[in-house]
């Protein structure tokens, strides 16, 4: 019985590796079936970019630590950028997409949810807050409503969104 | 002590996150003590930054932690890059250890073979081949020779070794939050810690109760004559 939970705690994390595959493909499914519902008419190009320098430090400075990539996907189509991102909650990481066009916010969406408790920021009357947002320095430009329960999970929502919003620009700024 | 144990320990609890207390402790003997236990592969890959582990909790460069990655198949040098083959994906990283990206394998399924050629590295499943592109870091259609390209090879670690890095490993998986929680609970201590610390909080009842007691006949001090 003697440090049961922390044994515990460690037998999860021995079997994590063993699902990640699984939950690998599932992050891909769900990143295609998004992608398929914002860009119905024709699939969006694939890009990378690049966290160095200013955009790095601004990214450090809205997660609160440095990004754990140097290398972020994004696809673009008519001046929409789309964005699949991945931020830990309470201790599993959420994965939600978001979709950008002129610095603002069109969507935002869940696309994988692991944690047990905390779902509701699944709920589109969670999700709409997020609809026509713009970034303001480290935040978003509007209050978001805490969920009682789930406030790990909004604040990485938050989060994510800004990170969206400022990747974006940062796209934005080497196009024109 | 023991009521100064519990006030310390519920305080820094109650503020991990804003403290800098939810990483981990890295403090591996005392992980080890406590029954925290973490098994690594003896099996280490080479490479010019020095030698990739992977550990249950995740893959270590050198003495650093540098993923989440349990299950290593193979990692080699793409230069300027790292490379570290499991889980379904390719994991890149800097010669520092930063983590670049993950590259999904261009297919499901088990990897048959990772080969050196003089034009990258070549991935070989079922009957495709694929590179990766050092410029690009993204998959390219391989359509080269592949018989006779050299394959990485891990080399075994001794047994010292290995548990120095079972220690770190170890450490890495004890957090502050958990440590904390085991001091506040006194499991801590043994069997008998959770014992000492439950003689504690009832002192602390019987104090508080004593100190109303007291207050209420020092206020009324004709009350208990009646």
């Amino acid at each position: 019985m003697r440090f049961a939970r922390l044994f515990l705690v460690l037998c999860a994390a021995s079997f994590g590796g063993g699902h990640a595959l699984a939950v690998a493909d599932e992050r891909s499914q769900k990143t295609e079936e998004f992608l398929a519902s914002q860009f119905p008419d024709a699939p969006p190009e694939k890009h990378a970019l690049w966290l160095r320098g200013e955009l790095a430090a601004d990214i450090e400075g809205i997660l609160g630590r440095p990004s754990s990539r140097l290398r972020v996907h994004y696809w673009s189509q008519g001046g929409r950028s789309a964005w699949v991102l991945d931020e830990i909650g309470k201790e599993l990481p959420i994965t939600a997409g978001f979709v950008v066009k002129d610095g603002i916010l069109q969507t935002a969406q869940v696309l994988v949810y692991r944690e047990s408790r905390g779902g509701e920021i699944q709920y589109t009357s969670f999700l709409r807050q997020f609809d026509g947002l713009s970034r303001q320095r480290h935040q978003l430009s509007q209050d978001i409503d805490n969920i009682s329960g789930a406030t790990l999970s909004v604040r990485s929502m938050k989060k994510m969104a800004a990170m969206a919003l400022r990747m974006s620009e940062a796209v934005q700024q080497d196009v024109h | 002590m023991f009521l100064l144990w519990i006030a310390l320990s519920g305080l820094l609890l109650n503020h991990t996150e804003s403290l800098g207390l939810n990483g981990p402790t890295r403090l591996g003997y005392l992980a080890q003590w406590m029954g925290v236990s973490v098994r690594c592969d003896a099996a280490s890959w080479p490479v010019s930054a020095g030698v990739l582990v992977a550990c249950e909790n995740g893959l270590y460069l050198g003495e650093r932690r540098i993923s989440e990655l349990a299950t290593l198949q193979a990692a080699l040098d793409l230069s300027p890059w790292l490379l570290a083959f499991g889980d379904g994906g390719v994991w890149v990283f800097e010669q520092n250890g930063q983590l670049v990206d993950v590259l999904p394998l261009p297919r499901s399924g088990p990897v048959d073979g990772v080969l050196r050629s003089p034009a990258g590295v070549v991935v070989i499943a079922g009957a495709q081949a694929w590179m990766i592109d050092a410029d690009t870091l993204e998959w390219v259609d391989y359509a080269g020779p592949t018989r006779d390209l050299p394959a990485p090879s891990p080399r075994m670690l001794d047994d010292q070794t290995l548990s120095g890095f079972a220690t770190r490993a170890s450490g890495e998986a004890l957090n502050w939050t958990k440590l904390l929680q085991e001091m506040h609970s006194g499991r801590i201590l043994t069997h008998v810690g959770p014992v000492l610390l439950d003689l504690a909080g009832i002192a602390l009842i019987l104090l508080a109760l004593l100190g109303i007691v007291i207050d209420v006949r020092r206020t009324h001090p004709g009350g208990a004559k009646h």
